[in-house]
């Protein structure tokens, strides 16, 4: 019989296939994520404007940008909707200059260097008093949206509103500390740790563990251990334990799953300044930063886009025992 | 330049290129030629390879799971939720737990294997419709259950794993 598990954070639903569960070994497909040096723009120098230098890491303009610091910011309104210029910046971090498609072939130098630019990125545009949120995310191979060019790469989007996942899970998170005045992902990490079964992964910063209430099968979340509700701060001098755990964890689905495609989002407080007064006061106690590792193995159909209650085919213990069994 | 809309109900801010905007063909399309009729166990006359019917519309009389069926809704045969269970909450440490308890169900369409819902007559549609008034009522009289959703994947792409015409 199946088990229906509530997410802490969101207060999301999910169901936890228990008898019926797929092995996980049953996920492993066949994908190619290679393609033909020769083709590929990123080796070749590209024609969009080079942001930043960071050691192999080179950040560019989108060359189809959604958000431009192109014309002024406004907000409208336009009856009952409300419309905002798309002011921001849309960029991409090629995270090294040899044709290598999976960030888990990376040196785990060239993936420090990948996060440290994620944070000089965001630094740069906490400046912008416009801009509310900047979001660092990879979509590794065609099924997870990336067009079919394998060098490795990630995006950064600094858009000027809070989007409504980050807000759900903010108010999540306030929920808890406002109940037990403690912050939710430090009593989780202590949980999980003493658990042990979800526990993938532990090094001196980090903890990757298989959420309680996964969505998806092999979703993976990435927590540090010092408590911080921004990521820009948090990972400040951490930044080779973070690389340590993102290529161990890469390397055990690019073996254990067979090069599947994935996402990853680094998930950290908006920008509080914006607009002259603090929107969220207290986030600083009671939210903390994390990561979504996400490899794209199922399809999500009209139950999950109907009530945004998922069901999951695996139970995340027998994927995080999966994991650790992976020997790379 | 691209616009951000604010969806009104639930606040959700929403891209929409303005710029560079796509044209309606030039997204990838699928085939739905509808397969596999042979072996298809949602058919006239293969009643017995599916669970049990709950409910079906027959123009005259007949008996359960005979063949002479408009429309037949049976409990899918890999059931998210079941509802035979007992519905049990529980609290493990920090995390809330209930039985996988509820109704997982498929409404076959049309008897035919070859009709996609948009080749349904409007009489054929009318009885899919009342067929899911059916179950959504005797569903809403069990005090457990607090959400029916209705919902069809048509297409691969959406999910769909069996091609005659169902939700």
């Amino acid at each position: 019989m199946a088990q229906i598990r509530k997410d802490l954070l969101v207060s999301r639903w999910v169901i936890v296939a228990t008898e019926r569960a797929r092995r996980p070994a049953a996920f492993i497909e066949q994908t190619t994520h290679q393609t033909d040096a020769k083709d590929c723009s990123f080796c070749n120098a590209p024609k969009e404007e080079l942001l930043l230098t960071n050691g192999n890491v080179r950040v560019f303009k989108s060359g189809t940008p959604f958000f431009l610091h192109g014309q002024p910011f406004s907000r409208q309104r336009q009856g009952l909707y409300d419309v905002s210029s798309s002011w921001g910046s849309h960029e991409v971090v090629v995270e090294t200059p040899v044709h290598v498609a999976n960030m888990a072939d990376l040196a785990l130098q060239d993936i420090e260097k990948v996060f440290e630019t994620y944070v000089q990125r965001m630094n740069l545009h906490r400046q912008d008093k416009s801009i509310r949120y900047v979001l660092a995310y990879k979509n590794y191979g065609v099924a997870a949206g990336s067009r079919p060019i394998g060098h490795a790469r990630s995006q950064i989007m600094a858009v000027p509103v809070n989007p409504l996942r980050v807000k759900d899970k903010i108010a999540g998170a306030k929920r808890y500390f406002d109940f037990h005045e403690r912050c939710l992902f430090c009593d989780l990490i202590q949980q999980e740790r003493k658990d042990s079964q979800r526990v993938i992964l532990e090094n001196r910063e980090f903890l990757a563990l298989t959420p309680f209430a996964s969505r998806f099968p092999f979703e993976v979340w990435i927590i540090p251990k010092r408590h911080c509700c921004d990521f820009s701060k948090g990972i400040t001098g951490h930044e080779n334990q973070l690389a340590q755990m993102m290529k161990e964890l890469l390397l055990r689905f690019k073996i254990g799953l067979n090069d599947p495609a994935y996402n990853y989002m680094i998930q950290s407080a908006p920008f509080e300044e914006g607009g002259g007064y603090k929107k969220y006061p207290t986030i600083e106690e009671d939210y903390h930063w994390h990561i979504e590792l996400i490899p794209r193995l199922t399809r999500v159909a009209g139950f999950e886009r109907g009530t945004g209650f998922y069901i999951n085919p695996i139970p995340p213990e027998m994927i995080a025992e999966f994991l650790r069994e992976i020997r790379i | 330049m691209a616009q951000l809309r604010r969806d009104p109900i639930v606040g959700r801010w929403v891209v929409i290129d303005d710029e560079h905007p796509k044209g309606p063909n030039d997204f990838s399309k699928e085939d739905h030629t509808p397969r596999h009729a042979e072996i298809c166990p949602f058919c006239p006359g293969r009643e017995n390879r599916t669970p049990l019917e709950v409910d079906a519309v027959r123009p005259v009389e007949g008996v359960p799971n005979s063949s002479n069926w408009q429309v037949r809704t049976i409990p899918n045969k890999f059931p998210a939720l079941v509802h035979e269970e007992h519905l049990v909450k529980e609290g493990i440490g920090m995390f809330d737990v209930i039985s996988g308890y509820g109704a997982h169900e498929v409404v076959i369409e049309n008897p035919s294997h070859n009709k996609q819902m948009t080749d349904l007559t409007p009489k054929e549609m009318a009885l899919v419709l009342s067929q899911y008034q059916r179950r959504y009522q005797y569903l809403s009289l069990d005090p457990n259950l607090k959400y029916v959703v209705i919902f069809k994947n048509f297409g691969v792409s959406a999910g769909a794993t069996v091609d005659h015409s169902q939700s």
